[in-house]
């Protein structure tokens, strides 16, 4: 059986509520000195801090237009000016891509490419990053949740 | 400009009933969530029955039974609704989920202590605590002991048929900032369905919509700190 340690069983205890914070980055009420009873009702803190950290400066988001032998070009869209259309164009080398998103470059495919400060163990330094977006399709849920809901109504009016 | 974003995080929160050992980085792997390579690299903290911690590249997710989170604090912060949408939008599609919370935490650091000082002073005068404040504001004791505001928090209620919730944002001195010039902002944008509620919606239905939301939601943390620095004078 697992052994759950005294601090797990704290996290265990955690209201049910949708306030939470990051790990490693919520503020530490004891380091506030703040008294008990107020630590309380700060936010839950997970585990364990995360390793480093990206504060983006500019974030675009994009999808894939053309594939050539070293690079790709992509139409973006300015998500830090909170643009809803693309306005740019930009090409983008390969070999800055990770293996696995690699493996999911195709035409059409949507990324973020986000340039900003990575900040990891006290140093600092700008970088750009390339996130390809792995989300459902939802037409395809939408139309699994008609259909569910279309077999209930049917079971309902005894139809089936 | 006087001040400087330090560190931006995002957590999603999700309150409902879930499984938390079935989010093992092998159940990742076999949904197609995970590559084999992404899933040998996770991090597990535990995973039990009643408490599931995993660290996933720059996500940690934790899953109790009745609450299931997701942060980061590395850009791209889409990466947290993502993995969210995959896993309630698309697979655990039955899942009860009764709330949710999109919540952003920014650290940020002022350009000097008294700058800090002065920003505590403006969103919460001393001089609406009487004869209290006038003491707290004595100079020779509050140059060592950091009198007033602790926290302070504000919420707006909001309605966005059929879900409807408040943004709450709290102000409070940073403790990951150095040298006492940094200010912490937590903003939890919360999300329920709006009562009065006749058929519970389904999971997608809610992840749907926080999808579609997301980047919005980001970027009011965005324009209500910038608003708060402009009305103080720290911009």
């Amino acid at each position: 059986m697992l052994r759950i340690s005294a601090f797990k069983e704290r996290q265990l205890k955690v209201a049910a509520n949708s306030e939470g914070a990051a790990a490693g980055v919520a503020n530490n009420p004891e380091a506030m000195n703040i008294d008990d009873n107020a630590s309380l009702l700060l936010p839950f803190t997970p585990v364990a801090p995360l390793p480093s950290s990206l504060t983006a400066i500019q974030e675009w988001e994009g999808y894939v237009t053309e594939i050539h032998e070293t690079s790709f070009e992509a139409s973006l869209m300015d998500v830090t000016r909170g643009m809803r259309y693309e306005t740019e164009k930009a090409e983008l080398l390969i070999s800055d891509l990770s293996s696995e998103d690699r493996e999911r470059l195709s035409v059409g495919a949507i990324f973020r490419w986000v340039i900003g400060y990575q900040t990891h163990r006290g140093m600092r330094q700008r970088v750009s990053q390339v996130y390809f977006r792995k989300m459902p399709d939802w037409s395809m849920v939408e139309l699994a949740a008609v259909s569910k809901r279309a077999d209930e109504l049917l079971e309902s009016l005894g139809l089936t | 400009m006087t001040v400087e974003l330090e560190i931006s995080a995002v957590t999603i929160v999700l309150v409902g009933e879930f499984n938390p050992k079935i989010f093992h980085p092998s159940w990742f792997e076999l949904q197609g969530v995970m590559s084999a390579s992404e899933a040998a690299s996770v991090d597990v903290k535990v995973v039990h029955p009643d408490l599931t911690q995993i660290e996933f590249g720059n996500l940690l997710i934790t899953a109790e039974r009745q609450r299931f989170s997701i942060a980061t604090s590395s850009a791209p912060l889409v990466a947290t609704i993502d993995l969210v949408a995959q896993v309630f939008g698309r697979l655990l599609t039955h899942t009860p989920i009764h709330q949710a919370g999109i919540n952003t935490q920014r650290h940020y650091r002022l350009s000097s202590m008294e700058q800090r000082h002065e920003f505590g002073r403006k969103i919460a005068p001393l001089s609406v605590w009487g004869k209290w404040g006038e003491r707290m504001n004595d100079k020779e004791l509050d140059k060592e002991s950091q009198n007033g505001v602790q926290v302070l928090a504000m919420r707006e209620f909001y309605r966005d048929a059929p879900w409807a919730g408040w943004r709450q944002v709290k102000v409070e001195p940073s403790t990951v900032v150095a040298h006492n010039l940094g200010v912490f902002i937590d903003k939890n944008h919360h999300i329920y369905q709006e009562p009065p509620v006749k058929e519970r919606l389904a999971a997608p239905d809610l992840v749907q919509y926080m999808s579609k939301c997301f980047d919005d939601v980001i970027a009011d943390s965005t324009w209500i700190e910038n608003e708060l620095f402009k009305a103080t004078d720290v911009f």
